[in-house]
Formats: structure tokens, C-alpha cells, sequence
């Protein structure tokens, strides 16, 4: 269970508090205006910032003595997941082994990812030559390999599919709910659209 | 029309120069220079130091812009910070001097030895010297182009490399090294060609003729020999590699496009973060190399001038300060300084706005950069070979006492005009860009026009170009020990002669003099045109 508890981050003009909890596997979508906590929220979670009150706990581990790389989790970012200089098949490698030393498995389970997302044969791309909707399943694939190959079983979506179409978003949403039910992720994303929350089966938590 | 004359004025000066060269190098078999012993010695010389230098700065500079990057918060920071600044500015007889007084065979590194109960080690003249001297002016201009080039790195792929782990040597080749990779050949270049033109710490450090450069060789085969073959064909020699060189350096060049936002480095896995509360504790190791490098850099960098106020604390070197040798180098630095400023700043006021002009005419927007480069034109040739060569061209007719003070003043205008023009290009074009056409509308021209219109704008930008290439001019170090002499010597000059009679109480006072009239001109200058509001930011 993941359980943020009276968790409270002071900007200097507003406070942002939070407090929730959920099952291992379940899902949640953070809803709410621009500005409200949203992304401050998930960035609590995955440690890039510290909470001045509260608790973040994962189980019965307290996850804030830990490095953001240390985390049991994932985070698919809104946008900047994948680093321009490196193609589209080390962007994957690196969120399994930063020195890309990877077994015959791992790299197997890449080209996997890949084709999951369906962008097999894009490897050697480098991610300007993607579309935004593209470079999003690039990072999807990673957080999925991820997921399988270093324990990291909770997936942070911060509008993921804000550069989507309606085609591509039903797809990616389907997707990621294939992964759920496979894998046992938890799920917590932030979007605008209540559609997405519906189409992910999420629990709301409105800001 | 004055811009065209001024143009003609500084692109006649450096080709005559050039002319003064090629002129008296009819006589002389280039080629066959080439192969003698001492000439081929020099050349390789020159080229090893440089290239020596090149990789010790970039080496040094690498390690310490990281620890900088990563350490934010760390107290040592602002004053390293500072230092990287002050040397860069730091008259480079001053440097030198307090050099001399940290690792001379009197120095704080021998006297510390001593302590010790080590004997007294004689390393610094040489190539040990050398090398020592351009770390120490070039060591702070790498370290703050590499830490901008990782302040530039976007905040998000600090922040992915923290959630993906990426930390160490895979921070360092998978985030780090691209920026970096993309920034060496430039500073490379710059600090290879500054190094490759050395001049006054070769000729202060150098110890002799193993360690001497095409610069000081020039100097000394037209000052000490009067061997105008060898002078020539070294000037010559020195021309083409500087040429050649700055080509290669340049073109290989790639600038690294990246999309820098408000907080870089607030996610770096491996540093403190910029918000405190926000910082995951660091590692140990990392975070005491980051502060050994950083302490090792800063007592690097400090030792010089901790080395001159101890000199100058001694309180035997005040002598000087009654000697008229010393009141007449003053006058004289002051005077060669306010006369090249002035002339300098008024040519980079002139050809920005013919720059501005033809920038704003779209017929002519094409040759904008040719009066730019026409006014840069004297940074292909060094100091001292420009010297050379203007000096060649007119011995024939005048004498050189009258020929010395004229040509110190008008190749110290030549070199620091490309730095008034570099503060003045982007205000001027902005201030024609926006006021021209109104002002022309209204009937309003000539003085009326600059008095009401371009002053109010252009007085700040004005005083800081007329600040900076003043005190340029008077921590100079080059043509003068060329064209010097006992009626025309300056600061720089009289703490060379006092280094070399061993007198480093005196030379030392003379440094603090020429260090504290170099900040007393900039402020008053700085204050007296450019009004109260403090220095200009050219980027505004």
C-alpha cells in the first residue's frame, strides 16, 4: 500500500497538502486546475522534492530517507523523458542500467517494450526524429521495462497524454491497463480529463 | 564618412604592418630560416607550451566547474566565484609578481618547505613557470565556459538522470560530456592561441633560451640582437600558425543547442540541491572531493595576491613609491591609458554605428559584419609582431623616440578596440533600431540628436566600454617592452625591470599600485560617464 500521510509542501505563496492511500495494483487520478498540486504531489512521491510535513510510505517502508533512484517507481514525465542526445533504444537501457551493460534478457525485454508500444524497429532513432505522441510511448516503454526488470512497481503519469490524439490516448489508456493487470502496477496519474480517469478504472483524488 | 575613415585608419594600420614585414622579408629566405636549429627550437617550443597549457587548464578546469555545479550552497563557492573573475582581469605583471612570491625560491612554497626542514627547491623559471602562469589566467576562464555549458543543461535531464540513477562516470559521458564535448574545441582554441601569443610571462618566467616563445623571440632578436631576418621571419612564421590555428580551432567549433530553464541544476542526482529543503543527502566521498577541489583551486588562485600583500607588508619595497623612475611610469601609464582608451572607445562608437546603419538597411545587411571584423583584424597578429612590423615600415623615416610613444598608444588602440566594440555593437543597434526613424521624423540630427536622443541610452554602455579598454590599457604588458625606454616606461614595464634586478618588495608595491589605480579608473570612469546606476549589462 502506498499511503501519503498529511504529507505538506509550503511554496512561498501557497501550501500544497495531501493525504491518501492505495492498495498495491489499485489507481488513482489526481484531479484539479492548474497549479493546484497536481505534479508537486508526484514529484513528492518520487522524491525530486521533500515534503516540510508528513509521511510518504510504501508498505511498511518510509520512502523519504531515499533516492529518487532508489524509489519503487516510475515516473513518466509530461514531457522531457527521453535525453536528445541518445537514441531511442539507450534512453530504454539507461532506466535499466545507467552504464548500458545489459544481459541478452534485458535486452530482449527492451525490443519487447518496444514492440508493446508499438515502436518496434525504432531504436536507432534518435527522439527528435519522433512525433510527440512517439517520444511519450518511448518513455511508457521504459517505464514498462522498468517495471519488469527492477522491481519498480508503481507507475507516476503526470498528463501523459496531453500531446495524443483521441486515437493514439484510447490506445496508450488501453495499454497501460493491459500492463496493470498483468504486472500489478500502481497506478497514479494527473490529467483534466475525468475520460481518462473513467477509461484507467482510477479512483479520483480532487485537489 | 567617419566610419569609412576609420576603417581605413585601423585596416591601413594592421596591413601596414603586415607590409612592414613582407617589405623587409624580400631579403630574406623564409624557408631556409626554417631549418635553422635555434628557429625550429623556438617554434617547437611554442607549440608544446601552448599545447601543455591547453590540456592542463582543460584537465583542471573540468573537475573544478563539477565541484562548483554541485556544491551550490558551499560557503567557498561565491569566493572562488570571484577569483575566476579577478583573474581574468588581473594585470598580468601583477599575477606574475605574486607568482614569483608563492613559488619563487623565497616564496611561500619554499619558505613552508623550509618550515618543513626540506631544502629550497628552484622550479619555477621555465616551462614549470610557464605552465604555472597560464593556469593560473586560464584555469578560471575554462572552468566558467564549461560551468555555464552545465548550468545550461536543461533541468529535466538532470532530473531524469536522478530518476533513472544515473549517477558518476555514467553522469559524466551520458549527461555531462555531451555538453562539454561540444564547448572544448572553442575553449581549446581560445586558450591555445592565448598561450600560443604568451608574451609576458614567458618573458618573465621563461628563464632563458630553452623556454623562449616566437613572441619573445621576436622581442628579443629586434630588441637585444637587432637581427631583423630572424625577427621577420619569426613574425611571419608566427602570423600563419596564428592564422592557421585560429582556423582549425574555430571550425571545428560546434556550439551545443539546448533549451536551458529558470533552475538548471535543482535536480542534479549527485550535488545539493538549490532548494534546501528539497535535498536528498548526498554522498560523503563526492561531497569532500567537491570542497578538497574547491580549497586546492581557491589557494591556487589566492596564493598570488596573499604572496603580493605579504611582499608589500614587509614594508621595505615604499622606496619606490618616492623614486621619479616610479612617478614617471605612473604618468605615463595613466597618460597611454586615458589616450588608447578614448581613441578605442570613440572608433568602436563610430563603426557600431555603421554597423547599426547598415544592419537597419536591408540593402545592406549583408556587409554588416565587415566594418566588425575590419575592427577585430588585429587579433591575428600578436602585439608584438604588429609592432614589429609597423615599426619596420616607418624607421626610414622617423626616429624612433618619436616613433616608441606613438605606436605603444595607436597598437594598444588596435587591441583593445575589438572589446569596445563587443560592449558597444548591441546597444547602439538597439538604440538606432528604436529612435532613428522617430527622431528623424521629428527634424532632429547631429548633436541635437545624439544630445536628446542616443546619450540618455548610450552614456552607460559608453563609460563601461571607456572603463574597460582604459584599464586594459594600462595592466598592459606587450608593445611597451618593445618600444620602452628610460623616458618611456610604464607600471607593467617598471615591475618587469624591478623583477629582473631581483627587487620583489619594490615590484610588489608597484603591483598594488597599478592594481589600485586599475579599480580606481574603472569606478571613476565607470561613475563619471556612465552616471550612478552602477555598470551596464551589455545582454540588456
Amino acid at each position: 500500500m502506498l499511503k501519503l500521510d498529511h504529507v505538506a509542501y509550503d511554496y512561498p505563496e501557497v501550501s500544497i497538502s495531501v493525504d491518501f492511500e492505495l492498495a498495491a495494483g489499485g489507481a488513482l487520478a489526481l484531479m484539479g486546475p492548474s497549479g493546484c498540486g497536481k505534479t508537486t504531489t508526484l514529484d513528492l512521491i518520487a522524491g525530486f522534492l521533500s515534503p516540510h510535513r508528513g509521511d510518504i510510505r510504501f508498505g511498511s517502508q518510509s520512502l523519504l530517507t531515499l533516492r529518487p533512484d532508489a524509489r519503487p517507481l516510475s515516473y513518466l514525465f509530461q514531457q522531457h523523458n527521453l535525453f536528445p542526445h541518445l537514441s531511442v533504444w539507450q534512453n530504454i537501457a539507461l532506466g535499466i542500467h545507467p552504464g548500458l551493460k545489459l544481459s541478452s534478457d534485458e535486452k530482449k525485454q527492451i525490443d519487447h517494450s518496444l514492440e508493446t508500444v508499438g515502436l518496434s524497429g525504432f531504436g536507432d532513432r534518435r527522439p527528435d526524429q519522433l512525433s510527440g505522441g512517439q517520444q511519450q510511448r518511448v518513455g511508457l516503454a521504459r517505464g514498462l521495462a522498468r517495471s519488469l526488470l527492477c522491481d519498480k512497481s508503481i507507475l507516476l503519469l503526470d498528463e501523459p497524454f496531453s500531446a495524443l490524439d483521441q486515437a493514439r490516448r484510447s490506445q496508450i489508456i488501453e495499454l497501460i491497463n493491459q500492463l496493470r493487470a498483468k504486472h500489478q502496477l500502481t497506478l497514479i496519474i494527473s490529467t483534466h480529463q475525468m475520460g481518462d480517469a473513467q477509461a484507467l478504472n482510477a479512483e479520483v483524488y480532487l485537489f | 564618412m567617419p566610419g569609412t575613415m576609420v576603417l581605413l585608419l585601423v585596416g591601413i594600420s594592421v596591413i601596414g604592418g603586415f607590409v612592414g614585414l613582407i617589405f623587409e622579408s624580400g631579403s630574406i629566405a623564409i624557408i631556409d630560416q626554417l631549418q635553422k636549429p635555434y628557429i625550429r627550437s623556438v617554434i617547437q617550443f611554442t607549440l608544446w607550451q601552448a599545447a601543455l597549457s591547453t590540456s592542463l587548464s582543460l584537465l583542471f578546469a573540468f573537475p573544478l566547474a563539477r565541484a562548483l555545479h554541485r556544491r551550490p550552497h558551499f560557503f567557498g563557492r561565491s569566493i572562488l566565484l570571484r577569483l575566476t573573475s579577478i583573474s581574468l582581469i588581473v594585470p598580468t605583471m601583477v599575477a606574475i609578481i605574486g607568482i614569483v612570491g608563492v613559488h619563487g625560491r623565497s616564496g611561500l612554497v619554499n619558505d613552508f618547505l623550509g618550515v618543513l626542514g626540506f631544502p629550497r627547491q628552484d622550479y619555477l623559471y621555465g616551462l614549470n613557470g610557464i605552465l604555472i602562469a597560464h593556469l593560473f589566467f586560464n584555469v578560471p576562464l575554462v572552468t566558467r565556459l564549461f560551468l555555464n555549458g552545465l548550468m545550461e543543461i536543461p533541468q529535466h535531464q538532470w532530473r531524469l538522470a536522478s530518476h533513472l540513477g544515473v549517477t558518476g562516470f555514467n553522469l559524466v559521458s551520458r549527461v555531462e560530456w555531451p555538453v562539454i564535448r561540444g564547448l572544448i574545441p572553442g575553449a581549446a582554441g581560445i586558450v591555445f592561441l592565448l598561450c600560443f601569443t604568451s608574451f609576458a610571462i614567458v618573458l618573465a618566467l621563461g628563464g632563458g633560451p630553452q623556454s623562449t616563445t616566437l613572441e619573445v623571440a621576436i622581442y628579443q632578436a629586434l630588441r637585444f640582437d637587432f637581427n631583423l631576418s630572424t625577427a621577420v621571419s619569426l613574425s611571419l612564421i608566427q602570423i600563419v600558425l596564428c592564422v592557421a590555428l585560429g582556423f582549425v580551432f574555430f571550425s571545428s567549433s560546434n556550439g551545443v543547442k539546448l533549451q536551458s530553464e529558470h533552475r538548471p541544476g535543482f535536480y542534479r542526482p549527485d550535488g545539493d540541491s538549490i532548494d534546501s529543503a528539497s535535498s536528498v543527502p548526498g554522498l560523503i566521498v563526492p561531497r569532500l572531493l567537491d570542497i578538497a577541489v574547491i580549497l586546492i583551486a581557491t589557494l591556487f588562485l589566492l596564493s598570488p595576491f596573499l604572496a603580493v600583500v605579504l611582499k608589500v607588508l614587509h614594508g621595505k619595497g615604499f622606496a619606490i613609491l618616492a623614486h621619479s623612475g616610479f612617478l614617471k611610469a605612473l604618468e605615463t601609464s595613466v597618460l597611454i591609458a586615458f589616450v588608447a582608451g578614448t581613441i578605442a572607445t570613440v572608433f568602436a562608437l563610430v563603426i557600431a554605428q555603421m554597423v547599426a546603419t547598415l544592419r537597419l538597411n536591408t540593402r545592406y545587411q549583408s556587409v554588416a559584419v565587415i566594418p566588425e571584423l575590419v575592427g577585430m583584424m588585429a587579433l591575428i597578429m600578436p602585439p608584438i609582431t604588429l609592432g614589429t612590423g609597423l615599426f619596420l615600415l616607418f624607421r626610414s623615416t622617423t626616429d624612433i623616440s618619436t616613433l616608441g610613444p606613438a605606436l605603444v598608444v595607436g597598437i594598444n588602440v588596435l587591441f583593445i578596440l575589438p572589446f569596445a566594440l563587443r560592449i558597444l555593437i548591441p546597444p547602439v543597434h538597439q538604440q538606432k533600431q528604436r529612435f532613428d526613424r522617430l527622431s528623424q521624423g521629428l527634424g532632429m540630427s547631429g548633436l541635437n540628436q545624439w544630445r536628446w536622443v542616443f546619450w540618455p541610452g548610450l552614456r552607460k554602455p559608453l563609460g563601461y566600454a571607456l572603463a574597460v579598454t582604459t584599464t586594459l590599457s594600462i595592466g598592459d604588458m606587450g608593445v611597451i617592452a618593445l618600444f620602452g625606454t628610460d623616458n618611456l616606461s610604464t607600471l607593467p614595464l617598471l615591475i618587469y625591470r624591478l623583477l629582473g634586478n631581483y627587487r620583489l618588495d619594490q615590484a610588489a608595491v608597484v603591483a598594488v599600485v597599478l592594481c589600485l589605480l586599475c579599480l580606481i579608473i574603472f569606478v571613476i570612469i565607470e561613475r563619471f560617464i556612465g552616471g550612478k546606476e552602477g555598470h551596464y549589462n551589455a545582454k540588456t
